[in-house]
């Protein structure tokens, strides 16, 4: 958190700046998602902004209660009843999908962006044989039936690792085990053809070995396909292993943005110094492991203060006043905190974040 | 184990169970009050009476020890030889009166379960599919008030409505549209398959197939909108919806087939209501049907009668729940053929 990491007047609006670079296959522009119930209006998703790029990977990390699934959800337009989204624009391949029809958005799902849910072990249908379910998406998506599908199918189930895979796709679900499930959701997201994979906390419900292996899988698959990812997780170290950049969620809102070394390397929020410092093995000489002490709070109304502040252990009294807007503190690096920028005084950066709600250049 | 082979398996299974339906029957009838002498030549008050009666009793054989009696009883149903009446109708096969009774029965119970499946599945489905509209609010609060009305009392209405149609629907006459036909009485089988025979048949069980079909139609509806909304919201379909599947496929291929998984014991449960049931809308509408004939053995104290109707009524019972279980493994994959989940 040294100051000489910021370059004033180098950097411009990161939606510029990564226009100038590869394409962007996605981008989430100041999405908005809302929870109508009967008591309260929940805030899910808070204003976020992210980009992905062809065959990246972007990390998203966050408590439970953060709104990871639901910027998830918001992307496939599977938000349902009482949610709604409502702002922002989601733009695939420059097609924004925010507002399109339930029918224009099955246009979407699978073909362009597949989707990987947390819960192997419901997420396929009990009833069907697996292979009834992978050949349904190459029939979708790649007009594949019969033999030729079986064919796809089985070649689909190997390259998940999935020994026997002819075998395999005649059996059912409660037949296969949680990770080969996984395993199994993979291959049929994989016969769909998709250019962006969403996988929503894919490990969260499997063991530590499972999980590694269901992890390199995805990696080597990401590999071979030139797949761009946007991989959810709540899980920092895992985040460490796949992702090429890094989004910190935190009750709704996106707080940090960097790619993953340097976040790792040099966290800016204190939000993810506390996230990294809950890392076992991190802090060797410690003798107790850190957390950060309270819960993700429920947004209930449009965002005023700091998210974080009652948790932060650098909290001063305007967090309570000001909401912070985002800074560049270095290439690539954004965060929406009140510290930042370091380089200004305090008056400074709090009449810089009172009259800006959009990016601080510095 | 193959299906063929669990269906080997639970018949033999069965066989236990039927043995011990007919025992208990055995003991029922005869430890119970009915003295069947007594009901074929009234009560022995004279001298010559007595005699008359323990005569009777020699000749249905009450004076055997009760062991020879039980040995009887039982092989003599177990080998399907179902004797002959007592009282009802004295010297007819029992066999002989099941059949001339059981089709009128068939008939309607083939009608209450067909209109209850055919509306109240339906009926259901689309409310679970459009929670919360009008249309499921009416549908739910109908399958309950539907559910709720007593079988005695909605075949009286029904009778009431039907017979005399012309008053309280405009002039519109239920006896005499299409074919003519009257409303109650038993069911005649003879010009079943030409077009008016059946039309004349199904215009006559329709009012009766309502009244015993209601229950049964109001739980399908309530189960089945239950089910649907379940099902809707169960991850697997959102893996279905994030394939790119359409609405339409993803409801008729995934959501249906699971919400018939718990509707699989409603609609098998109907055939034990409707025996319990017949009774009283075959009395009620006038159709000589099994229900009626068993009432009528049970309260005459025609007892080969009664045992033989028990009889049918075990087997086809037990018969209806293994075939529950065979619905249930061609419907739901998880639940096994063999030994642990069977």
């Amino acid at each position: 958190m040294s100051g000489d990491s910021i370059a004033p007047g180098e950097r411009s609006l990161p939606d510029e700046d990564e226009d100038e670079g590869e394409e962007s296959l996605l981008e989430v522009e100041d999405l908005r998602t809302v929870f109508y119930t009967d008591k309260e209006e929940i805030h899910a998703v808070d204003g976020i902004d992210f980009s992905i790029r062809k065959g990246e990977t972007l990390g998203i990390v966050g408590e439970s209660g953060s709104g990871k699934s639901v910027t998830a959800r918001s992307i496939m337009g599977l938000i349902k009843s009482p949610g709604r989204i409502v702002g922002g624009s989601i733009r695939y391949r420059g097609e924004d999908l925010v507002g399109k029809s339930e029918t224009e958005l099955e246009g979407y799902r699978g073909g362009d962006i597949a989707m990987i849910f947390q819960d192997p072990m419901t997420s396929l249908n009990p009833v069907y044989t697996v292979g009834n379910q992978i050949k349904e998406a190459l029939d979708l998506h790649q007009d594949l039936t019969g033999e030729e599908a079986t064919d796809e199918a089985a070649r689909l189930l190997e390259s998940v690792n999935i020994p026997d895979a002819r075998r395999r796709l005649s059996e059912y679900p409660h037949e296969f085990s949680g990770g080969m499930r996984q395993r199994a959701l993979i291959a049929m997201a994989l016969a769909c053809d998709p250019d962006l994979l969403i996988c929503d906390e894919p490990t969260t419900a499997l063991d530590v070995t499972t999980q590694a292996q269901i992890l390199e899988l995805l990696q080597e698959i990401q590999r071979e396909r030139d797949l761009a990812m946007l991989f959810i997780t709540h899980d920092i170290g895992v985040i460490a292993e796949v992702a090429d950049r890094v989004a910190v969620m935190y009750a709704g809102e996106i707080i940090e943005r960097a790619a993953v070394k340097p976040l790792f390397a040099d966290p800016k929020h204190p939000y993810t110094q506390g996230l990294l410092e809950s890392i076992p093995g991190r802090n060797p000489e410690a003798n107790q492991l850190h957390t950060i002490d309270g819960d993700v709070p429920t947004a209930t109304e449009p965002a005023s203060s700091c998210r974080f502040a009652p948790r932060c252990p650098a909290a001063f009294d305007e967090c309570q006043k000001v909401h912070p807007a985002t800074v560049s503190v270095d290439d690539d690096h954004t965060v929406s905190c009140l510290l930042y920028p370091e380089a200004d005084s305090k008056t400074d950066r709090l009449a810089q974040h009172r009259d800006t709600d959009e990016v601080i250049d510095e | 184990m193959s299906r063929l082979g669990y269906l080997l398996r639970r018949l033999l299974l069965a066989i236990p169970v039927v043995v011990f339906g007919t025992s208990l029957t055995f003991l029922i009838i005869r430890m119970g009050p009915i003295d069947p002498a007594a009901a074929i030549v009234g009560s022995p008050d004279t001298p010559s009476a007595q005699q008359q009666y323990e005569r009777t009793r020699e000749q249905l054989g009450l004076t055997k020890p009760l062991w020879e009696q039980y040995v009887d009883f039982m092989t003599d149903l177990l080998t399907f030889n179902l004797g002959q009446s007592w009282v009802l109708s004295p010297g007819t096969n029992t066999y002989d009166l099941i059949l001339t009774y059981a089709p009128r029965t068939l008939w309607l119970g083939f009608w209450s379960i067909l209109i209850a499946i055919l509306f109240g599945i339906p009926l259901g489905f689309y409310a679970g599919l459009n929670p919360n509209t009008r249309i499921d609010y009416f549908v739910s609060f109908g399958g309950i008030v539907w559910r709720a009305m007593p079988n005695f009392w909605l075949a009286i209405i029904l009778l009431a409505l039907f017979a005399q149609s012309q008053q309280y629907f405009f002039g519109f006459d239920w006896s005499n549209f299409v074919v003519q036909s009257p409303v109650t009485g038993a069911y005649e089988f003879s010009d079943i398959t030409t077009r008016d025979g059946f039309i004349r048949e199904f215009k006559r069980v329709l009012p009766a197939a309502l009244v015993l079909g209601s229950a049964s139609m109001g739980n399908e509806m309530r189960i089945g909108r239950t089910a649907v909304l379940e099902t809707i919201n169960s991850n697997y379909v959102e893996t279905a919806k994030a394939k790119g599947l359409s609405a339409k496929k993803i409801v008729w291929k995934h959501v249906f087939r699971n919400a018939l998984i718990p509707l699989v014991p409603v609609i098998t449960s109907e055939a034990f209501l409707l025996i319990g049931g017949a009774v009283l809308v075959e009395v009620v509408f006038g159709i000589n049907g099994l229900g009626y004939l068993f009432f009528q053995a049970v309260i005459n104290g025609d007892l080969p009668l009664v045992a033989s109707l028990m009889y049918v009524f075990i087997i086809v019972l037990v018969g209806v729940n293994i075939l529950q279980d065979l619905l249930y493994t061609i419907i739901d994959p998880r639940v096994g053929l063999e030994e642990g989940g069977a």
